[in-house]
Order: C-alpha cells, then sequence, then structure tokens
C-alpha cells in the first residue's frame, strides 16, 4: 500500500466516523438546548399513519395564510415562525424565506412549503417522521383508531427547536409517551 | 467445462476433425474461463451473503431496540463501521488479492450504510441518507479498487435520484426545485470502469456494469421532465446516439451483442421511441403547445437536450470524419428527430408522415444487414421492426380494414420468407464445413 493510499484510505475513515457523528452532536445539542414546542397531531385516516417502522406524523398547526401574495411555491425553502397558545401548543405566527434577527425574540424553524392553494400554503416540518419498533409501530396504529374518535385525548409530537434547526424527541397522548401506551396490548 | 462439452471434443478427435493437442487446448483454455467466472461469482455471493448477514443483525438489534439507551444505540449502530475500517484497512495494507479487497470494501459499504440509517431513525431524521452514503463510499471504489463496490454505488445514486425526484416521469414533483447531484456523482465512476477495461479486470462485473450504467443514466434522465416534456424526446435521441458511439468505439469486441448494453439499450430504446412518434397524438399535441424560446430558455429539459445534442453531434462528426460511420440509424435518429421535431411545431403531418417512413426505413435496413451478415438475430430485428409499424397502425381508425389487413399479411409473409431464404443461404457453408 502507497504512502497516499493509506493517508487517502485513513482521510475517508475520519469522515466515514465524523459526518454520522456530527449529525449524532447537532441533534444531542439540539435537545439538550432547544426550547421545547408541543406541535398538536392532526386526527387522519389511521392507513396514513404507519408507514414501515415510523408514523407519518400530520401537524394541525401545518397551513397559513397568505392574502395577496402569489409568490410562493412548492417545495419553497421557507422559515416558520412560532409562538405558544394559551394550552401550551405551537402556533404559527408568520412565514418568511430569510431567517428571522437573532435577538431571541421569534422562535422559527426552517421548513418546506408542501403546496399552495389560492392564499394558503401548507408546511412540511422537517419532523414528520417517528420511528418506533415494529410492534409498537402495529399497536400505535390500532391505539390511534380509537384515539381518533375520543376528543379528550390530544396526540402532540414535542420538538426541540434552536436557531432554526429542530429534532423530534417524542410523540405524546395526554402526556405519556406513545411508545408507552402502545407497549400496553388493548 | 462440463462432461458435455468434453464428449463432443473427444468425438471430434476420434473423428480426425480436431487433433488431441487441439483439444487439450481448448479443454484448458474454457477450463481457465470458467475458474475465472466461478471466481467472481464467488466474490458476488459471499458479498450477497455478508451483506444479508449485516441486515440480519441490524434485525436483532431492532428487535430489542426500544429499550436501549441511545448512548447504548449509537455504539452499537458504529461497532459495524468501526470492524469495517479495521478489516480493510488490513487487507489493504496486506495488498489482499481482488477476492478480499471486494469483499472488505462491500463490507465497508454497508456498514457506513447501517450507521446512517441507525443515527436517522434514533434522532427521526427525515432526509435522504441515500445521499450521504454514496459520497461517503465514492473513494472506497477507487481506494480499495474495488469493482462491487462501484456496482453497488451505481444502484446506490440510480436509487437516491428516483427518491429525489419522486420516481420515474415525476408526475408530482417540481423538477425545478430538486438538487442534480445524480449526474456528477455517475461521472465519478466512469473512471473506475474505463480503467478496468484498461486493465482487463472483474469481466464478469463489467458485463453487468455496462448494462447498468446506460440504464442508470436513462432512469435518471427520465425523471427531469415536467413543464416541455416533448422536448426532452431530443435528450433521449441524443443520448441513444451516445451510447451507441461509446459501445462501437470505447467497449472491446468481446462485449458485443447482448453483453453490451451500450449496443443493445440504443437499438431497442430508439426502435420503441419512433413507435410512439408513428402515433399522431404526439405531432398533434406538439404543434397545439406554441413554444417560445424565451420560456423553455430556463427549463432542465432545454439543458439536458442542448447539451446531449451537442456531445452526439460531436460524436456523430468524429465518427464522419474518421469514415468508420455505418450510417444505422441508431445514430443519426438524433438528427432526424430533431429536424422533424422543429418542423413539426408548424407541419405535424409532415413529421408523423415521416416518423412513420423511418421506421419503415429502419426495419429494412436491419433486414438488409441481417442478409449481408447472414445474421439471423438482426434480420428479425428488422422483421419485428416492421411487424411494430403494422401492428402499431391497426390502432389508427382512420385507416381501412384491407390496408391494415394487407400490412399484417405482408409483414407476416416477410418474416417467413426472408428467415426461409436466409437458411438457404447458409445451408451450403454449412455442408461444405463438413465436406
Amino acid at each position: 500500500m502507497s504512502k497516499l493510499t493509506k493517508i487517502g484510505f485513513v482521510a475517508i475513515c475520519v469522515l466515514q466516523l465524523a459526518i454520522p457523528a456530527r449529525m449524532i452532536f447537532d441533534r444531542e445539542f439540539l435537545l439538550s438546548s432547544g426550547k421545547p414546542y408541543k406541535f398538536l397531531v392532526r386526527p387522519m385516516d389511521p392507513v396514513d399513519y404507519i408507514k414501515g417502522s415510523y408514523l407519518d406524523l400530520s401537524f394541525s398547526e401545518d397551513s397559513f395564510n397568505l392574502p395577496n401574495d402569489d409568490t410562493w411555491h412548492y417545495n419553497d425553502a421557507v422559515f416558520i415562525h412560532l409562538a405558544m397558545d394559551s394550552a401550551g401548543f405551537a402556533r404559527v405566527t408568520d412565514i418568511s424565506r430569510q431567517a428571522p434577527p437573532d435577538n431571541g425574540n421569534t422562535d422559527y424553524v426552517a421548513a418546506k412549503i408542501s403546496f399552495v392553494y389560492d392564499d394558503h400554503v401548507t408546511i412540511k416540518y422537517p419532523f414528520d417522521r417517528f420511528y418506533m419498533p415494529e410492534e409498537k409501530a402495529q399497536q400505535a396504529d390500532k391505539n390511534f383508531q380509537s384515539l381518533r374518535i375520543d376528543s379528550t385525548k390530544k396526540v402532540y409530537a414535542l420538538v426541540k427547536i434552536w436557531k432554526g434547526e429542530a429534532v423530534l424527541k417524542n410523540v405524546f397522548v395526554n402526556a405519556v409517551p406513545l411508545s408507552d401506551i402502545s407497549s400496553e396490548k388493548k | 467445462m462440463n462432461k458435455l462439452e468434453d464428449t463432443a471434443l473427444s468425438e471430434l478427435v476420434k473423428a480426425a476433425v480436431i487433433d488431441s493437442q487441439t483439444a487439450d487446448k481448448i479443454h484448458n483454455y474454457y477450463k481457465g474461463k470458467s475458474s475465472l467466472h466461478g471466481k467472481t461469482m464467488g466474490i458476488v455471493l459471499a458479498s450477497i451473503g455478508l451483506a444479508m448477514m449485516g441486515l440480519a443483525l441490524i434485525l436483532f438489534v431492532a428487535h430489542n431496540w426500544d429499550n436501549l439507551s441511545r448512548t447504548q444505540k449509537i455504539i452499537l449502530a458504529y461497532i459495524p463501521l468501526v470492524l469495517g475500517q479495521i478489516y480493510s484497512f488490513f487487507v489493504l495494507g496486506k495488498n489482499g488479492n481482488s477476492k478480499w479487497r471486494e469483499l472488505s470494501s462491500c463490507i465497508l459499504f454497508f456498514a457506513v450504510g447501517v450507521v446512517l440509517a441507525l443515527v436517522a431513525q434514533i434522532y427521526h431524521i427525515h432526509g435522504n441518507v441515500l445521499f450521504t452514503w454514496m459520497v461517503l463510499v465514492l473513494p472506497i471504489v477507487y481506494l480499495m479498487r474495488s469493482s462491487l463496490c462501484a456496482f453497488l454505488y451505481l444502484i446506490g445514486i440510480t436509487g437516491y435520484n428516483l427518491e429525489e425526484f419522486g420516481g420515474i416521469f415525476n408526475v408530482n414533483m417540481d423538477p425545478l426545485s430538486r438538487s442534480y447531484h445524480y449526474w456528477w456523482m455517475v461521472i465519478l465512476i466512469i473512471p473506475h470502469f474505463y480503467s478496468l477495461l484498461k486493465t482487463r479486470g472483474a469481466i464478469h462485473i463489467l458485463y453487468w456494469a455496462f448494462w447498468l450504467l446506460p440504464l442508470s443514466i436513462l432512469i435518471s434522465l427520465t425523471c427531469i421532465g415536467k413543464n416541455t416534456e416533448s422536448l426532452l424526446w431530443v435528450a433521449f435521441f441524443s443520448l441513444f446516439s451516445i451510447f451507441s458511439f461509446v459501445g462501437k468505439n470505447f467497449l472491446p469486441n468481446e462485449f458485443s451483442g447482448y453483453r453490451n448494453g451500450f449496443n443493445s439499450i440504443p437499438i431497442i430504446g430508439v426502435q420503441i421511441l419512433w413507435l410512439v412518434m408513428g402515433f399522431q397524438n404526439y405531432w398533434v399535441n406538439l404543434s397545439q403547445k406554441s413554444m417560445h424560446f424565451g420560456d423553455i430558455l430556463g427549463e432542465p429539459e432545454f439543458a439536458f437536450s442542448l447539451l446531449l445534442m451537442l456531445l452526439a453531434l460531436l460524436f456523430f462528426l468524429i465518427d464522419l470524419f474518421k469514415r468508420r460511420l455505418t450510417s444505422s440509424p441508431v445514430s443519426v435518429s438524433f438528427l432526424v428527430f430533431f429536424a422533424l421535431y422543429v418542423i413539426g411545431q408548424d407541419y405535424f403531418e409532415f413529421s408523423w408522415i415521416i416518423s412513420n417512413l423511418f421506421i419503415l426505413f429502419s426495419g429494412v435496413y436491419y433486414i438488409l444487414r441481417g442478409f449481408h451478415l447472414h445474421h439471423f438475430g438482426i434480420l428479425n430485428l428488422g422483421m419485428v421492426i416492421i411487424t411494430s409499424l403494422a401492428a402499431s397502425r391497426f390502432f389508427d381508425h382512420d385507416i381501412s380494414f384491407l390496408i391494415r389487413g394487407l400490412l399484417f399479411f405482408i409483414a407476416g409473409a416477410g418474416f417467413l420468407l426472408s428467415n426461409f431464404y436466409l437458411m438457404k443461404r447458409s445451408k451450403p457453408v454449412q455442408i461444405q464445413q463438413h465436406e
């Protein structure tokens, strides 16, 4: 093995170790330092939830009205400005193409536009997948069917947000982690 | 070499057709060839086995995944990668033979995928992991000189592109907002296959790669169409012409016929495109859409069509100046189609009629070439083209039953007579050989 090959191989090995490590580090930082936001999960047809071993989440707060503005297009990168409502759930206050000024007054998350209709834009958040073990995901699917008709139970995703970055921490049903509910057979 | 072929050889020796020395030479030649084939197949099968074992390991871990802490999960995700790297470094340091290099790179290839997939799962990351995976394994192809890894990479980038664009002929996606990373990623793998050709290494993997490479490019080209799809047909015809040039000029003779996707795919592809052009609908739609140069200038279809057409034209001119041009319908199709495309904007009926005549010309060309080369395959290709033309005109309601029936009769009779004629012409040659 030539010296150059050896250096090249070691360099690529370092990259292979470092890139997943960077992904881990960024998410761990967000989990420890990010501001927690609760996003209400929208009740929908249960067959749409389960895709393999993850839940495909759809959020109540996923659209915004932008009157007299037809400059938005599908897949545009945007920043969603967030606030909390009286019940402590996330609410969209504005959408912008540029990140809000970094003065700590506005919480925001980077997202994309998934649909534009008249004055309405639909938002695609980067945290719409919740991975679960296969058995629990199947059980969660069954549980979701009953949750759809039970208005007393609120399903929400706990997301940590920091300077536009977001990481999904967990999904809860009335403050109980979904995975705990899914392990109890109904 | 199998027993049947051995018996055939001893029969030829007994009949004094060949002497025993020649028989031994033939025997040894095929023995060497089959052992080489066996080796490559062994590597491929071992790698598939290893990949399956790796996947099984992930499934075992996934069984109790939820009970593990995040740190435990991360450590487990990293283990295959670290082991793969150590093993590959050891093989590289020992200057191990190709078998071990292929095996270790294959392990490393999947180990990188495993760590990325598991990290994405642990943190619920919704993104295209395939892109990062392929970027991280590309240097392994060159450092480890691994053809199997290159082959897997090619599959990986094709999958990435399909995922990025939402599948072939992306119906719901806006291609302008998508990335075009696939194209530089595929260009970066070509030098590996080229060097393999030069060194005559891993020939059996090359057979597969020379089908997969053009197929991958073709599939990826289908993904970019959206607003001016009709323009993309120029890109397809040009691409087939480029493939044909590459197949004829860069690949050695042993990559002929079905072994060479660069020759086979354009022949099949161009005929399918022309058959579609043989229907009036395409030309009617084209003439109804008024296209302005300013509108299409920013479309990806325009950029790809222009680039591929210029490249095809360059290769066509190189062939022309070197007087190597065999004037096959494949190599000239892009020019004919482009002319018809421009004329068809205003005179669609003209383009439609010429398209049908061109299919007929292609059919006749292959029949005559089949006769000339005494090749049943090429002859019947010509017959299939003419029959397909007759069959596709069957759907045109404005052609009378009588004419359609006549077309079928002529095509059927042509099939029988041409094959019969060629068989008759071939017979004396066989008799002479026996004598």
